[in-house]
Formats: structure tokens, sequence, C-alpha cells
């Protein structure tokens, strides 16, 4: 039944279309106003007819009396000629003319239809008299007739008639019947036009102030108008705008359901929003009657029991005791129990929980449900006594619709936000062990170098001091010899030099070996200040090399890096292979942080030494080489790397900057050391790292840095900005 | 009769400082240098040592493969390692190769009390 009646409701769109057809409504035809009213159609359509009507009717009747008028005259005329006639016998019989004159004179005065009487006797006598004006020959109507005395013929009498005379009678004879016929013509035509009116005018004009006032009153006495046709239009009218009244209010409910689904923002709680969405129900569906629209709306749990989470004017009873309702409980708890709509137009039995002072009312009760699931319950109040209708149901379960859309919609905004949260620590930590085990290699590189940096430390520490003590001992032998020198020198001004004395110095310079002495000491010293000069120069490239606290990049000279990366490599390259540099002289700085770079240069210096030192094993003897070069390419510095190493393989010369890839023994390698190294240059410094490989005799590392980074851009945009701050 | 004492180191710079640092062990001491693994093997072939001192760590030929050839030539012989590396040698490595594992850098009066306190040792 509420699928049906969903299917008639219309979409959402049609509520546009809707108030379409109302603009056509109030834009009333512009040439209204030269139009007749309906009142004035009839009348007009009745006085025509009645004209009509009048003329066939003056025509029939003219053309009746016009014949009855021709009798007349005729049987006057008979009348007339038989007077004619006795006048005639006196005037031939009795020679007597007087009494045919004074009867025809009688005759003209009596008639005044007759213009001229002619009496034409045998004896060629005429006697011809006639009114005057009027006796012309062009006389309409004649009679004629001969005159008898006696059985014969004594002469001829002829009467003209006036043309007119026929009119004249007949205007004599009809004027008081027009009258007549145009006095009922009038009251006929008002007749007419006043049930007319009260038929079809008043109906029709009726109807029309019903639809424009949507007067219910009106249209129920049209509904009981005696006319068939009238009764049936307003029933239809009453039908239609009883739909356009649920038009309107589906058209509402639409906007409310729309309303609910579109007002979710991102920021809002469940709660808040289903506060808000019970609100705009509450405010804005029209039948919810009442002062206090009330109403709420639960969210229910795994078992399907409801907590109460937004509620409206429920007041604290029964917003407390209705708090958390248990599935069955109530006509709530039942509503989520039967996942149906459940309606009361008052308190009754179903209400478990009965609260004391609660005014009774009528409620709907609607399960908030998706794919089966219960989600929740919206509440709504009605009036006591409220009649359910499917509409309603059908509203309900749109905005109960909407509401699982929004919960669902909820739940996957905090599943998502604590997956984005859970992302965000996950990738918190990836980066902290990331920073980990770079620190990790880098410690480790230097570890690894530790004992190579001591052993170039402690090599001249070690020759430095046997200098020093030697000459500390030298000194002291030379002392012993000063003095001998010395002893002689007192006793030279005397010229009496002992041969004893000669003796005893000569024996203490060879007893201190001089010669030796004089030939060792500078050397000796020589190799002393070599020896603390390479200590200086190592601790100085591992201070260089370590670079430590260069949180930003810096510009860098990068033959400068190289070189010390080099000086605290030597020890793991040297007793394999010889290490040679060809440095472009005037490289300009490179923007980098130069700790790490030097890093990933140690670690292709390592791999190199590796690969060499395998090498020269199996070939006794022969040293390798590693050749490091650099130069300017294309706005890039570019760094290669060559070794004599044999070269890596096809099959893993992919993978070796894979992370955790190594050839090497375990405990020997992480396999770390490359793919930081991709990582430095690729991400770090927007830079390339590749590989050339010469199959058979050795692998070319290239680094490709650019001199220009975004750093150095953005500073630059910063400069064009500055203008524009200062004239604003 | 001076003992016959060979340095083996491939720092030419350090036989010299050893050189120098024992001038006044030269009537006890017969000292020979070898620069590198190779010509200690060499000067061990022609002659009889009392003691070698060797680095540890040269090219082609290191201080293990010199101390080892010395133990087979002459057990007799106080092999000492003198090593610039600051780790902990392989102590089995250290126990066959060397009787005194020495860190450079090591003074000369070290070096002689540790010989002082080997040779008697080797002298049965």
């Amino acid at each position: 039944m509420l699928n049906q009646t969903q299917g008639v409701m219309p979409p959402l769109s049609s509520a546009a279309g809707e108030a379409e057809d109302c603009r056509l409504d109030e834009s009333l035809p512009p040439d209204l106003g030269k139009k007749r009213p309906l009142w004035v159609n009839a009348l007009l359509t009745t006085a025509i007819a009645g004209m009509l009507a009048m003329a066939v009717i003056f025509w029939t009747v003219s053309y009746v009396f016009k014949q009855s008028f021709a009798d007349q005259i005729i049987h006057e005329s008979q009348g007339a000629m038989a007077v004619l006639e006795v006048a005639s016998y006196y005037a031939t019989v009795k020679g007597d003319k007087k009494i045919l004159e004074a009867v025809t004179e009688a005759l003209l005065e009596a008639t005044p239809e007759i213009s001229s009487i002619e009496v034409t006797f045998h004896d060629k006598h005429i006697l011809k008299r006639g009114k005057g004006g009027r006796e012309s020959g062009d006389a309409g109507l004649v009679t004629q007739r001969d005159l008898m005395s006696y059985g014969l013929p004594v002469g001829v009498g002829t009467i003209r008639w006036n043309p007119g005379a026929l009119d004249q009678l007949h205007a004599k004879s009809v004027g008081e019947l027009e009258g007549l016929v145009i006095a009922l013509m009038v009251v006929l035509g008002g007749l007419i036009t006043a049930m007319f009116y009260r038929l079809a005018v008043k109906p029709v004009n009726g109807i029309y102030s019903a639809l424009a006032t949507r007067s219910r009153t009106t249209l129920r006495e049209l509904v009981n108008s005696p006319s068939r046709e009238v009764s049936k239009i307003a029933f239809a009218v009453k039908r239609l705008l009883r739909a356009q009244d649920a038009l309107e209010a589906a058209g509402q409910e639409d906007k409310v359901v729309g309303a609910m689904l579109s007002m979710s923002t991102p920021e809002q709680t469940v709660s808040e929003y289903l506060e808000a969405a019970l609100h705009e129900v509450l405010e804005h569906v029209p039948w919810l009657g009442g002062k206090e629209k009330r109403g709420a709306i639960f969210l229910a749990d795994e078992r399907e029991n409801l907590t109460l989470v937004a509620a409206a004017n429920l007041g604290s009873v029964i917003s407390t005791s209705c708090s958390r309702v248990a599935k069955g409980h109530c006509l709530c708890g039942k509503a989520v129990d039967s996942a149906s709509i459940l309606f009361a137009d008052h308190v009754d039995e179903r209400f478990d929980t009965r609260l004391e002072n609660i005014e009774d009312h009528g409620q709907y009760s609607v399960p908030i449900s998706k794919n089966g699931k219960v989600l929740g319950l919206l509440l709504v109040y009605v009036p006591l006594g409220h009649e359910a209708s499917d509409r309603e149901m059908s509203f309900l379960q749109r905005a109960t619709a909407a509401l699982a859309l929004a919960i669902e919609q909820k739940h996957y905004e905090e599943e998502l936000r604590s997956t984005s949260h859970q992302l965000h620590e996950a990738n918190e930590q990836v980066e902290a062990s990331h920073r980990q085990v770079m620190q990790a290699e880098k410690l480790s590189s230097i570890g690894q170098l530790a004992a190579g940096i001591a052993h170039e430390i402690n090599t001249p520490v070690q020759f430095v001091g046997d200098n020093t003590r030697f000459l500390d001992e030298a000194f002291t032998d030379l002392s012993e010899l000063i003095d001998g020198y010395e002893e002689i020198l007192k006793v030279a001004n005397t010229k009496d030099v002992s041969k004893e004395l000669i003796d005893k110095v000569r024996e203490i310079s060879e007893e201190i070996e001089l010669d030796y002495l004089v030939e060792e000491i500078p050397s000796a010293i020589s190799q002393s200040i070599e020896g603390v000069e390479r200590i200086s120069t190592i601790v100085q490239s591992m201070k260089e090399f370590s670079h430590p606290g260069c949180v930003d990049m810096a510009p860098c000279d990068i033959n400068k890096g190289i070189s010390s990366t080099i000086n605290v490599s030597r020890n793991e390259w040297k007793y394999c292979a010889t290490l040679s540099t060809e440095f472009e002289q005037n490289l300009p700085l490179v923007p980098c942080f130069a700790g790490e770079l030097n890093q990933v240069i140690l670690n292709i210096i390592v791999n190199a030494a590796h690969a060499i030192g395998d090498r020269v094993d199996s070939d006794k003897g022969e040293l390798g080489n590693i050749h490091i070069t650099t130069r300017v390419r294309d706005e890039h510095v570019e760094i290669s790397i060559k070794d004599t190493g044999g070269g890596v393989p096809e099959a893993i010369r992919t993978k070796v900057f894979d992370p955790f890839f190594t050839t090497k023994e375990v405990g020997k390698g992480t396999g770390q050391g490359l793919a930081i190294a991709h990582s430095v240059i690729t991400q770090k410094h927007k830079g390339k790292l590749h590989l050339e490989v010469e199959e058979g005799v050795g692998t070319t590392f290239v680094i490709s840095l650019p001199l220009a980074q975004e750093v150095a851009q953005s500073t630059h945009v910063q400069i064009e900005l500055e203008p524009e701050t200062e004239t604003a | 009769m001076p003992l016959n004492i060979l340095f083996v180191d491939d720092e030419p710079h350090i036989l010299q400082g050893l050189k120098r640092s024992f001038r006044g062990q030269r009537k006890e001491w017969n000292m020979s240098f070898a620069l590198g693994g190779a010509e200690a093997l060499q000067l061990t072939d022609d002659m009889h040592f009392d003691a070698v001192i060797s680095d540890m760590r040269m090219p082609e030929v290191d201080g293990a493969a010199v101390l080892k050839a010395v133990r087979d030539k002459s057990p007799d012989t106080v092999r000492v390692v003198l090593s610039g590396y600051s780790e902990m040698e392989n102590e089995i490595q250290r126990e066959a190769y060397s009787h005194r594992y020495l860190k450079k850098p090591c003074s000369s009066t070290e070096i002689k009390k540790a010989l002082a306190e080997l040779l008697p040792i080797s002298d049965h």
C-alpha cells in the first residue's frame, strides 16, 4: 500500500513543475479585459435569438394578415360594387345620376383606402371620382366588376385602391400585437438570461473563485448544485484541490527530506546531525500539529536496543524514562522489533511505560533501518485522534531513509577519521623508523668507518709518538755533546784544549751517532709534522663528512665533501684500490643536505671497494681503481663514481635500489645502503641516481643533482611579492 | 749477542719511527725492518729472528699470513701484533698467530716491556 503511494508520489523535481503551474494560474491572459463577461454573452445571444424570433413572427403574422386583408378588400369591394350597382340602376333606368354621385362620394368618404372610383356605362357616359392628388393612374390595387340591372350589364365599375392601403390596414391591425410581442420577448429574454446566469454563469464563477481561494464551502455548495455538470465539475475541482494540497505537502516533505540529506557536515557528530535533522522535521512538516512539536531520535546498538540521542520538547520526565528503550518495549521498541512503522492515535495498550501527568497524544514510531539492519528510530508526536495517512507514512519512510543514510555516512566518516588517524600514526611511525634506519645506517657506516679511521689516526699517532720520543732522546744525547762542546769553548780562548777533552767529545759524538742524528732529526721532525697534518686532515674530514645538525638544504662545495668522504673511507679502499679524482674546478655550490649526500657517496665508494676487493682477492696483488669525477651538465651537477669491480650482473641490476636487497653475507650488509642512497638523491634532493654497467669491467654510479632547488624558487617568489605587500 | 728483531709494516713512516724510537736498543737489538708482508717473508726465509713485530692489515700479504709463516718456519720466534685497529681481533686467530697483541699507538717502552716478558718464554 505504502509502496503504491510512494509510486504515485512525485519525485523531488516535480515541486518545480508544480510551481510553474501556479505561475500559469496567476498570469491571466493579457487580453482578458477585452473579453466579454459570460452574462453579456448570454444576453447578446438571447437578444439576437429574440430578434430573429420576432422577425419570423412578424413576417408570418404580416403574411397571414396580408392574405386576410386582401380578402377584406375584396369583400369591401363587393359591398361597394353592390352599392354602385344600385346607384347605377337609378342612373340608367331612372336617369337620376345624383344618387350615383352621392354614393361614390360617400364611399370615398367612408373608405380612405380607396383612391378613386370609376363607373363606365355602355352609353359611354363615364363617372369618375377620386381623392385629391391620389387619382392618378398608378393605383396599386384595382377591383373591377360589371354592374347589372335586371340581369343585364349596364356598365363597368372600377375601384382603385391606395398602394399603401394594405400596409395601412396591416399597421392598424398589427400595431397592438407588435408591442405585446416585444414586451413578451424582453420578459422572456430576461428570464432566459437570469436562468442562464443562475445555472451557468454563477457556478462557473463559483468554481473559479473556489479554485482561486480554495474555498471548501463554495465547493461544497457547488457539489450540491442542481445541475449535474456543475456538480460533477465541482467534485472534480474538489479532488483536484485535494490532490494539489497533497502535492504541496509532499513538496514540503520532499524539501524536508532533501534538507535532511544535505545538512550533514563532516564536522558534525552523529548526535549533532540528528538534533538538526529532528528540528528540521518538526519545524517544517505541517501535519505534525500542536503548538509544541515534539519528537525524538534514538540510535540502536548491536542488540537493537535504543538510546535517546536527540529530543525536542519531550520534557525531562520522558527524556529520562525513555533515555534507553529495550527492543520490543513500548511502541518504539515494538516498532524496532517488527521493523515497521507503528502508529497510535492515543496512548493505548501497546505503551508499556505509562507516565503520570503526560497528556494523551498520538505518535508515529518509525524505525531507521538500512539493508534490514535497524540503526535507530524516529519518534514524532501527533495530536490526539490524528488520522494516519499513507502519505504521512510515505514521508516518514523517506525521512528515516535519509536519516539512515546520514547515520551510515557519519559512521563511515568516523571510521575514516579513525582510520586516517591510525594511518597518520602509522605514517609517523614509518617516518620515525625511517629516520631511525637512516640514523642507524649512518651510525653503522660511521662505526664501520671508525675502525678504519682509528687506524688512519693511530698510524700517524704511532710514528709521531715514536719520532717525538726519538727527538727527546736525541736531544738528551745532543745535550751531552753540546756540554762537551761548551767545555771546549770555555778553554778554546786559552788555546789550551786538551787532547783528552777533544777525544771525549769525539767519543760522545760517536757514541750518540751524531751523523745519524743530524740526518734523522729533520726527517723525524718533518714526518711528525706530516703525521700531525694527517691526523688533522682526517679529523677535519670526519667533521665535514658527518655534517651534523644540518636540517635544511644549504649550498655546499661538492668537491670538498667528496674529498672528505674519500679521506674518511680511505682505509676501506686503500688495500684493494687506488682512488683517483677528476674534479671540475669551478663547480658552483650545490644546494644539498651535505651530511646525507656524503653518506651516499661513501656508500657507493664502500660498495665499489667491496666489489673490487672480491676480485682483487682472487687475482692476488693487483689493485683496482675507483675514479670519481664531478662536472656541470644542464643545470645539474653530475657526480660519477666508476669502479673496476666487474659490474653488477644483469639479473639484479633493477633490484640494487630495493630496500633489504643485498648480495653480501648475512651481517655484512643491511641492504639499506643503496635504497637509502636512492631515496636521499631522488626524494630529498629531487635528483637522479642511476648506474651504468660495463659487464665484466665495472660499474659507474651517476648522481645528478639540480643546481636550483624549489627552496630557491620559493625565495624568488617571495621577493617578487614584496612590492605588493608594500603597496597593500 | 744482540737479539734479532724484525718489524713489519706497510707504512714506511711507522718503520722509521720505530727505528728511531728503539735507537736506545741499538746495542742489544739487531733490528730489521720489512716494508710489507712480502718483504717480511723474504727476510724470515733468509735469517732467524728472535721476535717479529708485525702490523696486521697490509695489502697483498697481511700480518696474519706473515705471523703464520713465521710460526711454521721458526716456532720459537716471539710473534707480536702491533695493529692500528682498535677492535679486538679474533681470539683464536690471535692465539694462533701471536703471543701478544699490541694496539697502535704503542710506546717503545710498552713494546720493550712486552718483548722482555715474552723473550725468556721462547728461550727454552
